[in-house]
C-alpha cells in the first residue's frame, strides 16, 4: 500500500486552473482518467445532473499490465490477485454545487473481475505422464467504495478538470478483504 | 447539507477504515511431494583406513510413481530442473557423549564423481537425458581416525529452487529389505 501514499501526494502538485463563473447549466458529463491513460488503462465515465446538489454516473475501467504491476488494488502487497476491468456505478454530492467548481464526496459500488493463482494443478502430458503447473482462477466482485475530489471548471463551463482520490473493497461472502485504491487520479471532461 | 456531509465523511472513514487481507485459498501452492523407498545404495565396507573414500550413491528415475494417481509425474517437467539436492549426516563416536556426533564435513573432503556438491558442502543428483535417471555418486575422504556413522533418516531430497515452477519434494525411506551397513571404522 505504500503506491497509494505516493499517488496520494502526486494528487496535491497538480496546478490549478478556473475561470470565472457564468450561468452556464450543464446536465452531462463524460470524462476520462488522465493519470489511469498514461498508464495504459482506458477510463470513461458519464455523469448526470440531478439536481444542485447531486449527480449520478457509472464509469468503466480496463486495467493495463502497468497499472496491475502498481498493485494499487489490494491490500496484499505480494498477491498476485489482478483486476482485470471495473464497472463503478456512482452517486456525488457537489458542496458547492453541480454547476460551480467545487469539492465532492462520492460514493460507488464496484462490479470487478480479478484473476489469482489457484495453486498447483496437475495434467498429463502428450507422453501420458503427470506434471504439475500453477493455474488461474477467474473472480467475479462486488465491492462498495467512497471517494473524495474537487472539481474545477472552465471555458464556460464546458470543461471540467478533476482530482480524486478513491477506494474500494471488495465483498466475499461475509468478508471484506481487497481494499484497493481506484477512480483515482486527474480527470478531464467535457460537459454538455 | 451538513448533516448530510458529516454523514457521508463517515461512511468515507468507514471504508478507508477497513484493511483486510485476501482470504487465504485451501490450495497447495509450491510443493509437490512424491515417496521412494531404498534409493540410497552404500558400499557396505565396515573398516577403512584414514585417507580411503567413502562412496554412496543415490539414484531415481526422472519418472516416479505418485500416490492417488496412475500417470507417473516427471520430475523434470514439473521442476523445471535437472538438479536435485539431498542431504546426508556423518555421525562420530565420541567417549564424552558416549554417542554418536554429527561431524561437518569441509567441502574439500566431500567429491561426487557422478552428481555435484553446491552449497554447504550439499550433494546433489543431476538428470541423466540418456537414461532419465536423476544420478549422484558422492564420496567422503576419511582423515580422521575413530568409529563412524552414516545417517540417511533425515535425509530429504528436494529440486532445486526455480521461480516459474513448483519445487518437487521427494521423502525417502530405507526398508528392512534394504538394510544398509551405516557403521564404519577408519584406523591409521
Amino acid at each position: 500500500m505504500k503506491n497509494f501514499w505516493i499517488v496520494f501526494a502526486l494528487l496535491f502538485s497538480v496546478s490549478l486552473f478556473s475561470q470565472e463563473e457564468e450561468e452556464e447549466i450543464y446536465k452531462n458529463q463524460f470524462s476520462g482518467n488522465l493519470s489511469y491513460l498514461l498508464l495504459g488503462s482506458p477510463e470513461l465515465n458519464y455523469e448526470r445532473t440531478l439536481n444542485k446538489y447531486f449527480t449520478v454516473g457509472v464509469g468503466g475501467v480496463i486495467y493495463s499490465n502497468a497499472h496491475q504491476k502498481l498493485n494499487l488494488k489490494t491490500a496484499e502487497e505480494y498477491s498476485n490477485y489482478k483486476v482485470n476491468y471495473e464497472i463503478n456505478p456512482y452517486a456525488r454530492l457537489y458542496v458547492n454545487g453541480t454547476q460551480k467548481r467545487s469539492h465532492f464526496f462520492e460514493i460507488f459500488g464496484s462490479y470487478n473481475r480479478a484473476e489469482t493463482d489457484s495453486g498447483l494443478q496437475r495434467s498429463n502430458n502428450a507422453s501420458g505422464y503427470g506434471v504439475y503447473d500453477y493455474g488461474t482462477r477467474n473472480i467475479e466482485n462486488v465491492g462498495l467504495g467512497a471517494g473524495y475530489g474537487y472539481r474545477f471548471l472552465a471555458f464556460h463551463k464546458r470543461m471540467s478538470m478533476e482530482a480524486q482520490i478513491g477506494i474500494r473493497t471488495n465483498f466475499e461472502d461475509v468478508l471484506l478483504f481487497d481494499v484497493g485504491l481506484v477512480r483515482t487520479g486527474i480527470k478531464v471532461g467535457y460537459r454538455f | 447539507m451538513k448533516k448530510v456531509i458529516v454523514s457521508i465523511s463517515i461512511l468515507f472513514l468507514a471504508v478507508l477504515g477497513m484493511q483486510c487481507s485476501p482470504p487465504d485459498d485451501d490450495v497447495y501452492w509450491n510443493n509437490v511431494e512424491v515417496d521412494i523407498k531404498d534409493a540410497i545404495k552404500v558400499e557396505n565396507k565396515v573398516s577403512y583406513v584414514v585417507g580411503d573414500t567413502l562412496f554412496f550413491e543415490l539414484n531415481f528415475s526422472r519418472y516416479l510413481p505418485e500416490e492417488g494417481y496412475s500417470s507417473l509425474l516427471d520430475l523434470y517437467e514439473t521442476s523445471g530442473v535437472d538438479e536435485f539436492s539431498y542431504n546426508f549426516e556423518v555421525r562420530k563416536y565420541s567417549a564424552f557423549s558416549d554417542d554418536y556426533v554429527g561431524v561437518n564435513i569441509d567441502e574439500q573432503y566431500i567429491i561426487a564423481e557422478k552428481g555435484m556438491i553446491s552449497y554447504y558442502s550439499q550433494p546433489a543428483a543431476i538428470l541423466n537425458n540418456d537414461t532419465d535417471m536423476y544420478e549422484s555418486r558422492i564420496g567422503v575422504i576419511l582423515i580422521e581416525e575413530g568409529d563412524y556413522q552414516l545417517d540417511f533418516d533425515y535425509m530429504y531430497i528436494s529440486s532445486v529452487y526455480n521461480t516459474d515452477k513448483p519445487t518437487v519434494g521427494i521423502n525417502h525411506t530405507i526398508t528392512k529389505n534394504n538394510p544398509l551397513f551405516l557403521n564404519f571404522t577408519v584406523s591409521k
